[in-house]
């Protein structure tokens, strides 16, 4: 079980994360969405420690999260410069003897023997997922992990992401493809100006969908309004 | 016109951004070691002939306009690049022409400030080109030393041959020094780039990150550089102090780079933010009397990077 215990980010007078509890079982997949600037890439930062809380903590089977807990895929994925795909997969599968990396990427064809520089953004992605696969961490955390992916391999990672469920990690996922995050997620929490306003349940996302269309529609409205 | 002055607006607060990003106390330092190196570099100044410094301008300007990032960019404005590029080089040249019109050297100073002008003939940017495909395997190379891979990829055929010559021309008395001087003004391109989490946790979790890093760099580095060791020595053993210097010196380049490396570093960052303080270290490198100051910067940068790592990975 990770539990996030009042968590509280800011940068400079920026309060970003406002007392944040959240709960992420094992076994299960963990949507957490908002809009931009609404504070997910802190909060998964935060975990990963890259940045540190101004209070509260991250605890995971009931003591400090530590690094080799994590595997974590950010929004835009760096690679070291001149480095092989093979090699990159090499050094983060380095403790993990059983990976194999040919097969795994038989899932995605990349061309593992060029430089990392030479791929397309959505080839970074696969690469990077294949990675974070690699580690074999008990946590796995994907920040927009189908953004630049194109739609045969969309399909292959959200098959993927449900057959990871059955190996008991946990897995945590934000998105803006809704449709991609209600299909897989079991749990979803929306993250608005640093607090979690509401959790929904799996027989609730159909209400999570209507209530976020909903709302960016009336935005649209009262922006839009005598202008388009 | 207006955009090009908006755009040297913004060029310069970039440069007072960076002064605030190095902070005050420490501008002030560089400030006298630069005084250091002006003063140096007026009294050449004051021999040189209008054709070199536009020969000197020209140089300089070129390895500006061909490395240029921001092509893609400009390709975005509207107004004319060679006038926007014309306009930003004038500017960064004038300090020296000012300089030397204060000499009196009004001839130089045309030449400095017209020397660049055969580069807006050019496209910039199109020096670097990534899409090259490995030249050299080096799998033989173990992971930990990724730095070595990276500067060998970017620069092999400049460092074997420059390797092979300098092992060629060892009798001459000079080859090492020289030698020595183009690995520590390339070192910085060896650590310069930041390397993702996951690869400094892999190491730092063994314990006592940094000395065994530097420790395995050191070694393998001056391993690599023992021929030209021993065949200075045996050219000119009576010099021997001249070959402990390049090796004291290189060694010092090595630490500083890798320290300044980890007390810059920052998670999610790509690399080093400002250059400022390697230009420093070399000076004082260089420097007569400044040897030591370059030691006080590594022991600096040695606690400012293991607090940073502390932070970060503790």
């Amino acid at each position: 079980m990770l539990e996030i215990k009042n968590l509280a980010v800011s940068y400079g007078k920026n309060e970003v994360l406002k007392n944040v509890n959240l709960t992420f079982a094992p076994g299960m997949i963990h949507g957490v969405l908002g809009i931009n600037g609404a504070g997910k890439s802190t909060l998964f930062n935060t975990i990963y420690g890259f940045k540190k809380p101004n209070a509260g903590s991250a605890q995971f089977q009931n003591r400090t999260i530590q690094n080799g807990d994590i595997g974590f895929m950010e929004t835009s994925c760096y690679f070291y410069p001149m480095m092989t795909g093979f090699e990159y997969l090499k050094l983060l599968g380095i403790q993990n003897q059983d990976f194999d990396f040919n097969k795994w990427n038989e899932l995605f064809e990349l061309p593992l023997h060029e430089y990392v520089e030479n791929y397309s953004t959505g080839m970074k992605k696969k690469l990077a997922f294949i990675g974070v696969i690699a580690m074999d961490r008990p946590i796995l955390i994907l920040d927009e992990p189908f953004n630049g992916v194109d739609i045969e391999s969309n399909e292959k990672l959200l098959q993927l992401l449900i057959r990871l469920k059955s190996t008991n990690k946990i897995i945590i996922i934000a998105s803006h493809i809704i449709e991609s995050v209600t299909r897989i997620c079991d749990r979803i929490n929306l993250l608005e100006n640093g607090i979690i306003k509401t959790t929904f349940e799996k027989t609730e996302f159909p209400i999570l969908e209507k209530e976020l269309k909903d709302s960016i529609k009336l935005k649209i409205d009262d922006v839009l309004e005598g202008l388009v | 016109m207006n955009t090009i002055f908006t755009f040297l607006h913004f060029r310069i607060k970039q440069f007072s951004r960076s002064i605030r990003e190095i902070g005050i106390p420490l501008f002030l330092i560089l400030l006298l070691v630069t005084t250091g190196l002006t003063f140096k570099i007026l009294v050449f100044l004051s021999e040189v002939q209008g054709i070199e410094m536009g020969i000197f301008s020209l140089v300089i300007i070129a390895s500006i306009h061909l490395a240029r990032k921001d092509t893609h960019f400009l390709k975005s404005l509207t107004v004319s690049r060679p006038l926007l590029f014309l306009a930003e080089y004038s500017l960064l040249l004038l300090p020296v022409s000012i300089l030397l019109l204060f000499l009196g050297k009004i001839e130089p100073a045309i030449y400095w400030q017209l020397g660049m002008l055969p580069v807006l003939l050019f496209p910039a940017g199109n020096f670097k080109n990534n899409k090259i495909a490995p030249l050299v395997n080096l799998d033989k190379i173990p992971f930990k030393y990724f730095e070595i891979k990276l500067g060998l990829r970017r620069m092999f055929f400049g460092i074997v041959s420059l390797y092979v010559l300098a092992l060629g021309c060892s009798f001459f008395i000079g080859t090492l020094i020289l030698f020595s001087i183009f690995l520590l003004l390339i070192l910085p391109a060896f650590f310069q780039e930041f390397e993702p989490k996951e690869m400094i946790v892999l190491e730092y979790e063994k314990g006592n990150f940094l000395r065994n890093k530097i420790c395995s760099h050191l070694l393998i580095f001056q391993i690599a550089l023992l021929p030209h060791y021993l065949l200075f020595l045996f050219y000119h053993f009576e010099m021997w102090y001249l070959g402990l210097a390049c090796f004291v010196v290189l060694s010092l380049g090595i630490i500083f780079n890798i320290v300044y490396k980890y007390a810059s570093y920052r998670p999610s960052v790509s690399k080093i933010f400002s250059n400022t303080f390697q230009t420093v270290f070399l000076a004082t490198l260089f420097m007569p009397g400044l040897v030591l100051a370059s030691i006080g910067m590594i022991i600096y940068f040695w606690r400012k990077a293991n607090k940073n790592l502390v932070y970060y990975y503790a």
